[in-house]
């Protein structure tokens, strides 16, 4: 189970072990594991790792006096450096010196040639682990492209050019060889090394071993190890350009498997070449310069970073994926809360304010008229207050399921048949205010839901007819154009009209412009209006002027 | 779906390893219907017209390049260059035959213009420019029939006999300066040599060992295995005369494949064994890939045997 903190890059939430300011590891690391052991052990084991890649890498491609063609140690030791306190880089960089004069001097060099490597495999070294030190690059910061790429350039490319500069200065005032020659044979092989091996031994050293383990366990580790191998194999020794091929194998690999994954294949690639280089099996390709040789190898480097990145850049997103799928479960709990709160509001506590209703309306009918008058208006306040209870209940529940469930199926829907129907259901307010209201015949069909419409069109008119200035008859037209697609359909009335800083606040759910002893209303109806233009794919707007009345804009697609 | 894409990966992977042929197949069917005459433009025509370059003829380099027992030159390269000659309209003036060595020397002194049967060096193009390829033929180590096949890193300190000058010559002393180096001043040499007992072994390459075995009724050789370089053969012309290069070129490419072929039939007979590329990598490779066809199995496998008894 790998640790969240982690997989999101943060290694200073997750559990640490702290060696310095500044420098943490994470638990569970080897490298944690290994600051309990005392400097001197620790330096032999970084001296012994070096020995033997170093030894790999001139066994593989090296012979007495030249540079081998891929170079391992440099970015082994970086990685082992780099999460280590600066107080004990000296000690670690003279075992460093050591194993790479010891293993040049044991393949045949003489001495001053053993040395003569030393300063600048140091420089690379100490470039590498103080640049990726400084820019914070860990494992935990990996799973992802830029902080990757970023690694990769500090620790793989630029201590690289100093490294081939230091030695092409030195090998040439010493007279050991040509600068040009000496300077791309480093560089290649020292590029092409750190760029197989830098992201591996970071991964190896610096996540948690659970993290490891698990990703060694993964049976489609071995499946893709094999593939790519004997793709590489078949690839260097029969086909003419083969590490365009050598990359294919992993960026699958990266597809289905973590970068830990696609690292260590690609450092196994990286040996399949040197394997076919010294073998003889992988025969380049005629060169015309000597400078020419050095793209050869380099080109392995090309073919291994990609999948790398491709492997970072999907760890980043399965992140990414992860964190939406649990802020979706988190919304969907909190959907069935407030579902359950709808059904709560609409269904229980309706019951008890009809009866509420109910009984006042009883005790007003059958004994109001022995209750003293006071008695008689404060219960009539009780019945307007639970009818208006209702009301805003029954808005609530009409908001709550137009949000919460998809549309039916669009149906051509002819607006005359709705405006009329949302006019009779408001007849009794109409006569009661004397209102006129003027429908612009015929009105064009449009695509969507009759019922819901019916409710904008009622909430609307509604609307209209209610907010009037005192005593002023009020006057209401619909009419409707068509053009592009698109139905607009015109309410405009002559009402009390609404400042234009009012109108963003306008269509907010529970949001009141007025004071409900001026105007009676839940808040919710221009909200539920918008909510339903929106669901059917259009909008709802409005123009006012306050005292001039307002012209409300429902603009749907044409049915 | 997350099995779809898995064996439609191991499909594509597969499909690498082992849609090669076809693949071969179709190019060498699309170069064979390509083949054409080539578009000279006027510069070239005028530049052909007033030359006649030098050609430099190798005197026993068969089967590429050789003096017959006539007198006349004949060989591969030779068949070649009376193709391109068809086809682009260019003179050539043979001058007399010699060792590989004296004709580098002659071309570095601008005494000859146009060599054929050469692998590009980075020492040669120096002075010389290089044609596209025209054929490839694989350096192979032979040894005296009955040795065991001994691969060259196993000849450390013994005498190994190497075309001198022949671009082999400089891979060979790079990779393996373990080796007693022995440079001598043809293949024949070199077999000669190795028939005799003076060198261990001899690496050339295996299009010649054949055509000089056969010719010389050399006996008791034995090719041992191929060392990782291929004799990716061009034409090769003095630096300072691009034109001869850019007309050469397109005559190759005019060239269609079956006109290649033929004179490849006529001087690589097909009869003739080449001990194959890196025998136990390859063998290892399809290991692997056998390995990886079961593993990618191996999960269907445990299903259908679980299957019947749930």
């Amino acid at each position: 189970m790998v640790d969240r903190a982690t997989k999101e890059g943060s290694p200073a939430a997750v559990g640490q072990t702290t060696t310095e300011p500044g420098l943490s590891l994470v638990a569970g690391s080897p490298a944690a594991a290994a600051v309990r052991y005392p400097l001197w052990l620790q330096a032999l084991t970084m001296g012994l790792v070096y020995a033997l890649l170093a030894w790999l890498s001139v066994a593989l491609s090296r012979q007495p006096g030249q540079i081998a063609n891929i170079w391992y140690a440099n970015a082994a030791a970086t990685a082992l450096l780099v999460l280590q306190p600066r107080a004990h880089w000296p000690w670690l960089l003279l075992t460093v010196a050591l194993a790479n004069a010891l293993v040049n001097s044991g393949w045949g060099d003489g001495w001053v040639m053993s040395l003569a490597f030393v300063p600048s495999n140091l420089l690379e070294v100490a470039l590498a682990a103080a640049l990726l030190q400084r820019a914070g690059s860990r494992a935990a910061t990996l799973n992802a492209v830029s902080p990757l790429l970023r690694m990769l350039l500090l620790g793989a490319l630029l201590p690289q050019l100093a490294g081939a500069s230091l030695a092409a200065l030195g090998f040439s005032l010493l007279g050991l060889g040509t600068a040009l020659t000496m300077w791309l044979s480093w560089f290649e092989s020292s590029v092409v090394g750190a760029m197989a091996t830098l992201v591996l031994a970071l991964l190896l050293l610096d996540q948690p071993w659970a993290q490891t383990r698990s990703t060694l366990r993964d049976p489609r580790l071995w499946l893709w190890l094999a593939l790519s191998l004997a793709a590489a194999l078949l690839c260097l020794t029969h086909l003419p350009f083969p590490f365009v091929y050598l990359g294919l194998p992993l960026l699958a690999t990266a597809l289905l498997l973590d970068l830990l994954a696609v690292a260590l294949l690609a450092w196994l690639v990286s040996l399949t070449v040197a394997v076919s280089l010294v073998s003889g099996a992988f025969v380049p390709p005629p060169v015309t310069a000597d400078w020419q040789y050095a793209y050869v190898h380099l080109a392995c480097a090309a073919a291994l970073v990609p999948p790398q990145l491709l492997a970072a850049a999907i760890a980043a997103l399965r992140d990414s994926h992860g964190r939406l799928l649990q802020r979706k479960s988190e919304l969907r709990r909190a959907n069935e809360g407030l579902q359950q709160f709808v059904r709560i509001a609409s269904h229980d506590l309706r019951e008890p304010l009809n009866s509420i209703e109910q009984f006042t309306g009883l005790v007003l009918g059958d004994h109001g008229a022995q209750l003293p008058e006071q008695a008689q208006r404060w219960l009539g306040l009780v019945q307007d207050e639970a009818q208006r209870m209702r009301g805003l209940l029954d808005d609530v529940l009409q908001y709550a399921q137009v949000r919460q469930h998809a549309l039916p199926a669009p149906q051509s829907v002819a607006l005359d048949d709705v405006v009329q129907l949302a006019l009779q259901r408001l007849a009794a307010r109409v006569q009661a205010c004397a209102g006129q209201v003027q429908v612009a015949s015929p009105l064009p069909a449009v695509l969507g839901d009759a019922p819901l419409l019916t409710l904008v069109l009622q909430n609307l008119l509604g609307n209209a007819l209610k907010f009037q200035p005192a005593g002023q008859r009020p006057q209401v037209s619909v009419s409707a154009s068509v053009a592009a697609g698109w139905v607009e359909l015109l309410v405009a009335d002559n009402g009390i009209g609404i400042a234009a800083a009012d109108s963003a606040k306008l269509f907010q759910p529970f949001h009141r412009l007025h004071r409900r002893a001026e105007f009676s209303g839940s808040g919710l109806g221009l909200a539920l209006c918008q909510q339903i233009a929106q669901a059917h794919g259009g909008s709802l707007t409005v123009r006012s002027i306050p005292g001039q009345g307002s012209r409300f804009s429902l603009r749907l697609p044409v049915g | 779906m997350r099995l779809a894409s898995q064996a439609l990966l191991l499909g594509l992977g597969l499909g690498l390893g082992l849609g090669w042929p076809c693949c071969g197949a179709a190019a060498l069917a699309s170069a064979a219907a390509a083949a054409s005459l080539p578009a000279l433009d006027g510069a070239m025509r005028a530049w052909r017209d007033h030359h006649e370059p030098r050609l430099g003829v190798e005197h026993d380099y068969g089967p590429f390049v050789f003096v017959r027992e006539d007198g006349v030159v004949d060989g591969l390269s030779i068949d070649m260059l009376r193709l391109l000659q068809a086809r682009t309209g260019l003179r050539l003036r043979p001058l007399p035959a010699q060792p590989l060595s004296a004709l580098l020397a002659a071309a570095r002194r601008h005494e000859l213009d146009l060599l054929s049967s050469l692998r590009p060096t980075p020492e040669r193009a120096l002075f010389l420019d290089f044609t596209q390829p025209y054929v490839s033929v694989p350096a192979v180590l032979v040894g005296r029939a009955g040795d065991a096949p001994r691969p060259l890193s196993a000849l450390a300190g013994r005498p190994v006999a190497v075309g001198q000058g022949y671009a082999v010559e400089a891979v060979m002393r790079q990779r393996h300066p373990q080796v007693q180096w022995q440079a001598v001043p043809d293949d024949l040499v070199a077999l000669q040599g190795v028939v005799a007992g003076r060198y261990s072994a001899a690496v050339l390459d295996a299009a010649s060992m054949a055509f000089i075995v056969r010719r010389h009724g050399l006996q008791g050789l034995a090719l041992q295995s191929q060392v990782g370089f291929d004799y990716t053969l061009s034409f090769a012309v003095r630096r300072d005369w691009p034109q001869l290069t850019m007309l050469l070129n397109a005559g190759i490419q005019s060239l269609s494949q079956a006109e290649r072929q033929a004179v490849l039939a006529r001087w690589l007979p097909a009869a003739d064994p080449v001990p194959a590329r890196a025998p136990t990598l390859t063998r290892l490779a399809l290991g692997l890939l056998l390995l990886a066809v079961l593993l990618a199995l191996l999960p269907s496998w445990r299903r259908w045997r679980a299957g019947p008894r749930a």
